[in-house]
Order: structure tokens, then C-alpha cells, then sequence
């Protein structure tokens, strides 16, 4: 007879409820999707460490899960004009991702066809692909165009050396290539994707920020420490008394080749760890705190007792009024949730587009070349595009911080550094603990709630890797 | 803007609201600082421990050091500097002057 699990589904104080109750409570009409549950529980087990730091995990990786899957390489706007290119690297693995035609994108492997040259090391434009090396040159369709000495060699047939390309899929401004030629279309994929940001269209936005951040510690941990919000009363625990950590709602949806979950943790609540008597109040009054840091300037309204409107109504209704005049857009009709709240997707392996304009971020994840001890973490920082005509701004130039540059040195972005840095400080603790755990101990345990998605992750993983 | 005297120091607090034996914490535009009042005199400290970027606020203050009460690193109050082996990193210490019953601190770039 099957056992059914019950799984205590966070924790809440009378005055932190859970985001599902929040949901019900908002003052406009939520969005059909948040109010969408997930379809998949994943099987309880413990993830041994080992992955986290062996080459002969990593290079499995490389070659059943990098050259197989699809994965977000870049933004449509990242290459705004015909001819425009950046490279998209992956470990050791890298790729050339080019606009080709106005509405057409196109990716090749990035390694030239006569030495092996590395073809593309950063953003650039041109009408070709040309080798520093010896100048041999591709067109922006992955035709041969021309070897210099072409009478050196007789035995290479044009038509034989095209740039080998690789599969590529966009949505919501996002674009994805897959090395497998054999994989399924990106749609299949995508999962609930599509239908849950009809909302807020990803395409119809922009990257204000975007930075890029060398870490000391395996990808996959880099990665994890992002899925949940269990680890804010330790790490973040200065961010208690306005975030509802415990009482975040996970969810997970899984057909069998589509992988997506997600996350809401509440805003301008107290945290449930904070007890009964936590200041509901003080939550709402920093929270019009942190979301002024990112409006110099503006006064900073407080809590109003008197206001017909919630706590959370009362800072919703100014992020909309604030945020629809910069923007020239109403936002009228968006629910408190997606003004306020963290709302994280995830798509397996690497990716995490935010929904709403709580935390309006993308996260990437990526290996660093050869070595498993070190990741990439790639951040932006979303906006609408602005109404009334405006065009489309400039894409963001990325700034890179090295291994021990804190984001803290890119104040732009405000209250969001200090977190980032909360974050990167535990990193290289995790990947040093890992390598030297206790060998009848070397498994991670993972909370049966709140560290799903981490535990759905490995699921996916494991079954793509035999391993 | 916050304002500053020309010699860039800035009132942050009455000193009566500071009795002897106690700490407080102030809004410095984003940052907080953490002043305390001991035995040998009132200091002015990030409110934000090195090792994992926490608040030092609530942390046990004796004989001129503060340990964090997260992780316990300690640093000395005067100078910054760590005490023990939790952190290698320096603890950001702000002069401190009292003028007319007010708390002064300069604050420069860093």
C-alpha cells in the first residue's frame, strides 16, 4: 500500500502567514499562475558531496549534461544589431551567439576550423567571423568566406567547412541554444513557462544591470544557495524583520523533460522567526526602506494605520504609483504580490527568471572552465521597458568582479550588494567544508519543504547523468 | 545628502542617549554604525561584522573588544582589528569626537 507524505508546508505567526494565504489577502486579482500549485514532489534522498568537486563528475557533466541540454546563453538585446556577437561559455566548453538576420539568431561552436583558435572572446559586431590567428573568416550564416593562402589548401572543400552550429531557441527576449541536434524543440522544455509570464512578458523588458561574478565554490553550490529561502535567518538575518522567509511557498512542476519550479518568499512581513510579536508595522516601514534605496531621493513614506489598505497594499500601491510614473506605464491593475514579493522560477539546469517587479532579477550558473572548485555567477537587473514611445534602451554593460571583488564595490544597486555579498561569503566556506567532510558523512541533507527544489534538482540531475 | 561640519564629521546621536555600558545602532544613509559606550570611551564601528556581513549589533562588548555574537569573531574597538582566528578581515572604525552633548563621527570614502 503506498504511504502518502505529509509535508508540513512552511510556518507562520499571526502576524508572518504563509504567501498562499498573502495571495488570497491581495488587493487586486492575482494573476491565474501565482495562484498555480505545483505538480511534483521529489523522492527524498541525501546528495553525496563527491559531485560537488570531482573532475570526473564535472567532465560527465560536460558530456551528458552541457553538450545535451538546452540552457539560456544570453538576451536578445545583448546583440542588438545584425552581425552583433558574444561569446556564451560554459566550463571549457564555448559558443558564438549572433544575430544573423534582424529577427534571426544563430550558434556555432566557437573554436576556428584551421588551428583552433578561440574565434569570439567578448561582445563585438562585424559582418564576419575572422580568426585572429590567420584571418580564415566565416559569414554570419557559418559559411566559409574566405582562407587567406586559399592555394595552400587544396584539400579543404568549402562546403565542408561551414562553423558546426548548434541549436538554437528563443522566448521571452531569453535566448537558448542546445549542442544536441538530436534534443526535443526549446517549447518542450520551457514547461509552464510561457503561460506563467503571459503576465509579465519577459520580452518586454530590459537588462538595467548586469554582472558577472567569479566564485570560489562548485557551480551546483553556487546554484543551491539561491533556491531556497531557508537560509535567510542565518545568512540575511538582517533582512528578518521584512521578509517572510518561512513562510515562502515552493513548488515544482515535471512532465518528464520539462523541469521548472519556483519560489515566493513574501515581503513586508515579518519573518515567522521572529515570533507573534514581531512588529508587522516595522516590516512595512523597512520595506518603503529598502525599495527607496533604489530611488535617491524620494521621500520615504510609514506606515499608515489609518489607510483602509493593508500593511503590504500601503507599500504595493506606492511601488506602483513610483514605479508606473518613472516608467510612463499604469500598473495599476498588478497585484501587491508582484509588486512586492521574490518571485523566483527556475528552468534546469542553470536558469532563474524572476517574475514581477519585487526582485525583477536573472540568475545564470555556470562552470568555470576546467576546475569544479570554481563557478560564474551571472546577474541582471530587470526593468519594463518605458512606455510612451521611449526606445529601447542600450543593452547594460556587464561588470565583471573577480573572485574577491564584492558587489558591494557596484553600489548601484543598492540594499542588493549587501545581499549578494551575505551570499558570496559563505560560498567558498561550503566548497572547502564539502572537500574535506568526513567520509562516512560526505551527503548533503536537504529539508524536506523548503529545500525542494535543491532536491528536485539533483533528481533531474542524476537521472540525465547515470551517476 | 547627510550633513557634515567641513572637517566631515557628522552629528549622529545626543550623547545622553548613550549612557555608560551600552550600544546603539544609527542609520548612516545605507550603512549603520554601532556606537557604544565603555569603560574607556565611545567608539564608532560598522554595524556589519566582516567574516559573514551580519549585524554586530546585541554582540558583547569587554575590555575594549566586541565579539560578534553570530560567529564569535573579535575585534578591538579602537583599532578594528581582529582578535582571534575567526576572520582575517578589519572591522571599519570611525572617529569619534563629542561636541556640545552631541556624538560626532567623520565619515570618509571606504
Amino acid at each position: 500500500m503506498a504511504v502518502i507524505e505529509s509535508v508540513i508546508r512552511g510556518f507562520s505567526t499571526a502576524v508572518s502567514p504563509l504567501a498562499e494565504a498573502l495571495i488570497e489577502a491581495d488587493s487586486r486579482e492575482v494573476h491565474a499562475p501565482l495562484r498555480a500549485r505545483g505538480n511534483h514532489l521529489p523522492i527524498q534522498k541525501k546528495v553525496p558531496l563527491s559531485r560537488y568537486y570531482t573532475p570526473d563528475y564535472a567532465a560527465l557533466e560536460k558530456e551528458r549534461l552541457w553538450k545535451k541540454v538546452w540552457q539560456f546563453a544570453c538576451r536578445e538585446e545583448d546583440i542588438p544589431n545584425v552581425g552583433d556577437r558574444v561569446p556564451y561559455t560554459v566550463g571549457d566548453l564555448s559558443f558564438v551567439i549572433l544575430r544573423s538576420g534582424p529577427t534571426e539568431f544563430r550558434a556555432f561552436y566557437n573554436t576556428c576550423l584551421h588551428r583552433g583558435t578561440r574565434l569570439c572572446d567578448g561582445a563585438g559586431s562585424g559582418a564576419s567571423l575572422r580568426c585572429p590567428f590567420h584571418a580564415w573568416e566565416w559569414n554570419l550564416d557559418g559559411t566559409l568566406k574566405n582562407i587567406p593562402s586559399r592555394w595552400d589548401f587544396t584539400g579543404v572543400k568549402t562546403s565542408e567547412y561551414s562553423l558546426p552550429e548548434v541549436q538554437v531557441g528563443t522566448w521571452g527576449g531569453f535566448i537558448f541554444i542546445n549542442p544536441d541536434p538530436a534534443a526535443p524543440p526549446l517549447e518542450r522544455v520551457l514547461g509552464v513557462l510561457p503561460e506563467f509570464f503571459k503576465g509579465c512578458p519577459a520580452e518586454d523588458r530590459f537588462t538595467a544591470f548586469h554582472i558577472r561574478k567569479r566564485v570560489r565554490a562548485n557551480w551546483k553550490v553556487t546554484l543551491e544557495a539561491f533556491l531556497e529561502s531557508y537560509h535567510v535567518v542565518e545568512t540575511h538575518s538582517d533582512s528578518l524583520t521584512f521578509t517572510g522567509d518561512a513562510s515562502t511557498q515552493y513548488d515544482i512542476w515535471d512532465d518528464g523533460t520539462a523541469h521548472v519550479s519556483r519560489l515566493i518568499t513574501p515581503l513586508a512581513i515579518p519573518s515567522p522567526h521572529l515570533g507573534d510579536e514581531a512588529s508587522a508595522a516595522a516590516a512595512v516601514d523597512r520595506a518603503y526602506e529598502v525599495f527607496a534605496m533604489a530611488m535617491p531621493g524620494v521621500p520615504v513614506p510609514k506606515y499608515d494605520p489609518t489607510s483602509p489598505l493593508s500593511g503590504r497594499g500601503q507599500v504595493a500601491e506606492w511601488r506602483r504609483q513610483m514605479l508606473g510614473a518613472g516608467l510612463a506605464r499604469d500598473l495599476g491593475a498588478w497585484p501587491d504580490v508582484a509588486m512586492l514579493d521574490s518571485i523566483q522560477y527556475f528552468m534546469f539546469p542553470n536558469f532563474c527568471p524572476w517574475y514581477g517587479e519585487g526582485l525583477p532579477l536573472v540568475y545564470q550558473f555556470l562552470p568555470y572552465g576546467n576546475d569544479p572548485n570554481e563557478s560564474w555567477m551571472s546577474v541582471r537587473l530587470t526593468a519594463p521597458l518605458p512606455g510612451g514611445g521611449a526606445p529601447r534602451p542600450p543593452p547594460a554593460p556587464i561588470w565583471e568582479l573577480d573572485f574577491d571583488e564584492p558587489f558591494s564595490s557596484k553600489p548601484e544597486i543598492g540594499l542588493l550588494s549587501l545581499i549578494f555579498d551575505q551570499d558570496m561569503s559563505n560560498l567558498p566556506r561550503i566548497q572547502s567544508g564539502i572537500r574535506g567532510a568526513a567520509t562516512t558523512r560526505a551527503e548533503a541533507t536537504l529539508g524536506r519543504y523548503q529545500e525542494q527544489r535543491i532536491q528536485h534538482f539533483h533528481e533531474v540531475l542524476e537521472k540525465l547523468l547515470g551517476a | 545628502m547627510i550633513p557634515s561640519s567641513a572637517d566631515g564629521f557628522i552629528d549622529v546621536l545626543a550623547l545622553d542617549d548613550l549612557p555608560s555600558s551600552s550600544q546603539k545602532s544609527v542609520a548612516l544613509g545605507f550603512q549603520r554604525v554601532l556606537l557604544c559606550h565603555t569603560p574607556i570611551g565611545i567608539h564608532a564601528v560598522a554595524d556589519l561584522c566582516p567574516h559573514a556581513l551580519q549585524p554586530l549589533a546585541g554582540s558583547d562588548i569587554k575590555e575594549g573588544a566586541i565579539r560578534c555574537a553570530k560567529h564569535g569573531a573579535l575585534f578591538d574597538l579602537s583599532t578594528g582589528k581582529p582578535k582571534n582566528g575567526v576572520t582575517p578581515k578589519t572591522l571599519r572604525i570611525y572617529p569619534v569626537r563629542i561636541r556640545d552633548g552631541r556624538i560626532e563621527i567623520a565619515v570618509t570614502p571606504g
